[in-house]
C-alpha cells in the first residue's frame, strides 16, 4: 500500500467524523476531515489517493453531488457511503454510480474498517494498474514506426513468414526487428507482449 | 260654603247599624228597616229569601257561605266578624263590617244567626281594601316566590314561611312553625344557635343581603344546595331575620355538565393537539432516528478505537480523551431523547413554569432534526427579560414546532437564496409575551389569510392542514391570540401571545 494514501472524511456531523478518524486511526490509517463538500472540493481531488468517506446527507451540495465531482475528477479514488438514514433510492444510486459501499449508520465498526481497507486495496490496485499501464505505453512510444507495426502483427498472430510477404521484406529482417520489439518492450514471451498490447489498447 | 258643609256632614255622618235574622238555611226571617230602604226592596219581597243569594254581589257568595257555614258547625259560641258588600236591588253596593251570632235551640242545634252590620264609609273600605289587598298580594307573592321565605326570630326559632318553604325542604308549615332553623340549616353548630345571627352573618360581615351558598337539608335527608340571603329586622330592639333561600341544586347540576362538557373538549383538544405531536413526530422520525444514530455510532466507534488503542499498547493518555469523548457523545443522545419527549408525552397536559427563550432555543435544535430546516440559518432576538411563564410545555413546543417547520417549508423553494428563520421574544404588549416567527419566504396571501387557521386548510402538497389550526386552538386555549402579521413584507411572520398570568376561570385542567 502506497505510503501516501489517506482516508478523506467528509460529514457535516463534527462528532461523527472525530469518531471515524479515531477509530481509523487506531487502526494505523491516516485521515483528514472536511466539514463540507465545498471544504473538500477546495484542493487538487485528482492529486488524491486513498479513499473518500461520504456522508449522504449535507446541506447545500450533499454526497451524492460531491461522488460525481471525485468520479469526474478522480475516476481511481473509491467512495464509501455512510448514512443515517434508510433512504434505498438514494443507496441505489449512489451504488449505480460506483460507490463501493454504502453503510447505514449504526454499522458494525470492523464492517466500516473492513470496507476503508477494501477502498484503499482498490486504489492501491487502480494505482498501480495505471503505473503499470503508463510504463507499457512509455516502452510502445520508444518503438519504431516499423518495430511497432510488426508488434501488432505478431500479436495478431502471423507468423514470421507471413509477415515478411506483407511488409515485403526478408524474415530475416522481421526476426531482427522481432528481437529488438521484445527487448525494447521487456516481453520474454509471446503471451507477455499480446497482454502489454491489450492493457494498452484498453486503457486508450 | 254648601259644598264645603256637605263634606264635614259626610264625615259626621254616624253609621247606621242594620240587623238581619237568618234560619238555619240562611233564608231572611227578620230585617230591620233601614236595611230596608238601603236595599230598595220592601219587606214583603225580602222575608224567607235567601240572605246569600238576594243580596250579595255573585263574587262574594261562595266565600260568605263558608263563613255561614263554620258558625253553624262550630258550636263554640264565638261570634264571626267580617265585611262583605251588599247589593241594592238597583245594583248599588255598600260595604259593611258584620258581626254575627248564632242561635241555637237549647239541645245546642244550629237554628239561624243574628246578624248586626255597619256600614263602611267608602274611603275606609279603600283604605282597608287596599290594605287587605297588598297583604293579600303580599302572601302571594311570598307563595308564589321561587325562593323559600322564611322569617325566624333572635334564637332561630322558625316564626313564619311561605309555601315554597314546604316544597323545597318537604315540611309542612306545621312541622316548621316554632322548630329551630338549624333543622334546615345542619351547618349551624350549637355553639351559633345561641346567637343565630352570628351564622347568619357570614365571617361577621355586617353587610346583610350579601348571597352566600350552604348546603341545607331536606326533609328526606338529602342535602339541597341553596343559595341564602338574610335580611335583619329590629322593632322596638328585638331583632329578627327573614331569610331567603334558593334552590340551587339546578344550577348546580348545569354547573356540574357546563363543567363536565368543558373538560370533554378540552380532553378533545388535547387528544387532538396530541395527534398533531405524533403526526409531527413521525415526520420527523427519520430525522430523529438519523439524529440518534450519530451518537450511537460515534460511541461505537470510539469504544472500538480504544479496543484498538489498548491491544496496540497504547498509553492511558491516549485513552483518557478517547473515553471522555464517549461520555459527551452519550450525554447527545440523552439530550435528543429528553427533548423529542416533551412533545411525544401523552401524559394530561399540565402547566410547568417555563423559560420560553430556552424553550424557542430547544425547539430550534429540534426542528433541525429535519434535513430541510438544516440549511436554515436561525436568528434568535429574545428579550432577556422575559418572565418565567405557566404552560403546558410540551403543546407550546408543539406550536413553535409547527410554526418553525412551516417557514421552512416556505423557504424549501431553491429561489429563495436568503434561507433565515428569525425567532423574536418581546415583553409586551401589557400582560402578555408575544412570540414572532418570521420567514423570508413567499409570504401569505391575504387571501388564504383568513383560512389559514382553519383546520384541514392547506397549500401545501403534504400535511393534513391540522398543524396552524391546532396551534391556533392550543393558542387561545392558553388565553393568547395568534396571528399574521401583514406588516411584514420580507416574507411571512406570524406571532403569537401567551397572558402573563394564566386565565383565573381556566384553572391547570387536569392537575
Amino acid at each position: 500500500m502506497a505510503a501516501e494514501q489517506r482516508v478523506y472524511i467528509v460529514d457535516d456531523d463534527r462528532d461523527v467524523a472525530d469518531a471515524m478518524s479515531m477509530l481509523l486511526e487506531s487502526t494505523g490509517l491516516q485521515t483528514r476531515l472536511y466539514a463540507s463538500a465545498q471544504d473538500f472540493m477546495q484542493q487538487d481531488v485528482s492529486q488524491l489517493a486513498g479513499c473518500v468517506v461520504l456522508d449522504v446527507r449535507m446541506p447545500n451540495i450533499n454526497g451524492l453531488e460531491l461522488q460525481q465531482e471525485i468520479r469526474r475528477d478522480n475516476p481511481n479514488l473509491p467512495v464509501v457511503f455512510v448514512s443515517g438514514h434508510g433512504d434505498v433510492p438514494i443507496a441505489v444510486q449512489a451504488m449505480k454510480n460506483g460507490a463501493l459501499e454504502f453503510l447505514q449508520k449504526p454499522f458494525r465498526d470492523q464492517e466500516f474498517i473492513d470496507c476503508v481497507y477494501r477502498a484503499l486495496n482498490l486504489n492501491n490496485e487502480a494505482l498501480n494498474h495505471r503505473n503499470r499501464v503508463s510504463s507499457i505505453q512509455a516502452r510502445i512510444d520508444s518503438l519504431t514506426k516499423r518495430e511497432y507495426e510488426i508488434m501488432h502483427l505478431i500479436t495478431a498472430g502471423n507468423l514470421t513468414k507471413v509477415i515478411a510477404d506483407k511488409l515485403n521484406i526478408s524474415p530475416r529482417t522481421v526476426e531482427i526487428h522481432r528481437a529488438r520489439t521484445m527487448e525494447k518492450m521487456q516481453a520474454k514471451t509471446l503471451a507477455q507482449l499480446v497482454q502489454m498490447v491489450v492493457e494498452a489498447e484498453n486503457h486508450a | 260654603m254648601q259644598e264645603g258643609t256637605d263634606i264635614i256632614m259626610d264625615y259626621l255622618e254616624l253609621p247606621k247599624p242594620i240587623a238581619l235574622v237568618l234560619d238555619a238555611a240562611g233564608n231572611i226571617e227578620h230585617l230591620s228597616a233601614d236595611a230596608c230602604t238601603l236595599l230598595g226592596y220592601s219587606p214583603q219581597e225580602l222575608l224567607g229569601v235567601n240572605w246569600i243569594s238576594l243580596c250579595l254581589p255573585d263574587s262574594w257568595q261562595l266565600k260568605t257561605k263558608a263563613i255561614f257555614d263554620h258558625l253553624a258547625n262550630h258550636s263554640d259560641g264565638e261570634p264571626e266578624q267580617y265585611i262583605y258588600p251588599i247589593m241594592a236591588k238597583n245594583g248599588d253596593r255598600f260595604m259593611f263590617s258584620w258581626h254575627s251570632e248564632a242561635r241555637r235551640d237549647p239541645g245546642g242545634a244550629f237554628i239561624g244567626s243574628i246578624t248586626t252590620g255597619i256600614k263602611i264609609r267608602d274611603n275606609v273600605l279603600q283604605d282597608k281594601n287596599s290594605l287587605l289587598q297588598s297583604a293579600a298580594r303580599n302572601q302571594a307573592v311570598l307563595d308564589n316566590a321561587i325562593e323559600a321565605i322564611i322569617s325566624i326570630d333572635n334564637g332561630g326559632t322558625i316564626t313564619h314561611i311561605n309555601n315554597t318553604t314546604e316544597r323545597i325542604f318537604g315540611y309542612s308549615e306545621d312541622e316548621l312553625i316554632g322548630t329551630n332553623i338549624a333543622l334546615l340549616l345542619p351547618e349551624i353548630t350549637l355553639s351559633d344557635q345561641r346567637d343565630i345571627s352570628h351564622y347568619l352573618q357570614p365571617e361577621n360581615n355586617h353587610q346583610f343581603g350579601v348571597n352566600r351558598e350552604v348546603k341545607a337539608r331536606h326533609k328526606d335527608g338529602s342535602s339541597v344546595p341553596i343559595e341564602l340571603t338574610v335580611a335583619e329586622i329590629s322593632i322596638a330592639g328585638v331583632r329578627s331575620f327573614t331569610g331567603i333561600m334558593r334552590d340551587i341544586s339546578e344550577r348546580k347540576l348545569s354547573e356540574a355538565r357546563l363543567k363536565q362538557s368543558k373538560e370533554e373538549v378540552q380532553q378533545a383538544r388535547d387528544h387532538l393537539a396530541h395527534l398533531d405531536r405524533l403526526h409531527i413526530a413521525s415526520e420527523m422520525s427519520t430525522g430523529i432516528a438519523h439524529e440518534l444514530n450519530q451518537p450511537l455510532t460515534a460511541i461505537s466507534m470510539y469504544a472500538q478505537a480504544c479496543r484498538n488503542l489498548i491491544k496496540n499498547g497504547k498509553s492511558d493518555d491516549a485513552l483518557l480523551p478517547t473515553l471522555a469523548r464517549i461520555d459527551k457523545q452519550a450525554q447527545r443522545a440523552g439530550d435528543i431523547i429528553r427533548n423529542i419527549r416533551s412533545l411525544m408525552d401523552k401524559q394530561t397536559p399540565h402547566h410547568q413554569l417555563t423559560d420560553i427563550n430556552a424553550l424557542i432555543e430547544n425547539t430550534i435544535e429540534l426542528a433541525q432534526v429535519d434535513m430541510h430546516c438544516k440549511a436554515i440559518i436561525f436568528e434568535c432576538q429574545l428579550s432577556p427579560d422575559l418572565p418565567m411563564m405557566e404552560i403546558v410545555l410540551g403543546q407550546i413546543q408543539q406550536v413553535i414546532l409547527n410554526l418553525i417547520r412551516n417557514a421552512c417549508d416556505a423557504m424549501a423553494d431553491n429561489h429563495v437564496t436568503d434561507k433565515r428563520i428569525t425567532i423574536i421574544s418581546e415583553n409586551s404588549p401589557p400582560g402578555f409575551v408575544t412570540i414572532r416567527v418570521r420567514d423570508r419566504g413567499t409570504g401569505i396571501d391575504r387571501e388564504h389569510a383568513d383560512k389559514l387557521f382553519q383546520a384541514f386548510y392547506s397549500t401545501k402538497s403534504h400535511g393534513m392542514g391540522m398543524g396552524l389550526a391546532i396551534s391556533h386552538s392550543i393558542i387561545s386555549n392558553h388565553g393568547g391570540d395568534m396571528s399574521i402579521n401583514h406588516d411584514y413584507t420580507a416574507g411571512a411572520e406570524i406571532a403569537f401571545t401567551l397572558p402573563l398570568m394564566p386565565e383565573l376561570g381556566e384553572p391547570a385542567h387536569g392537575s
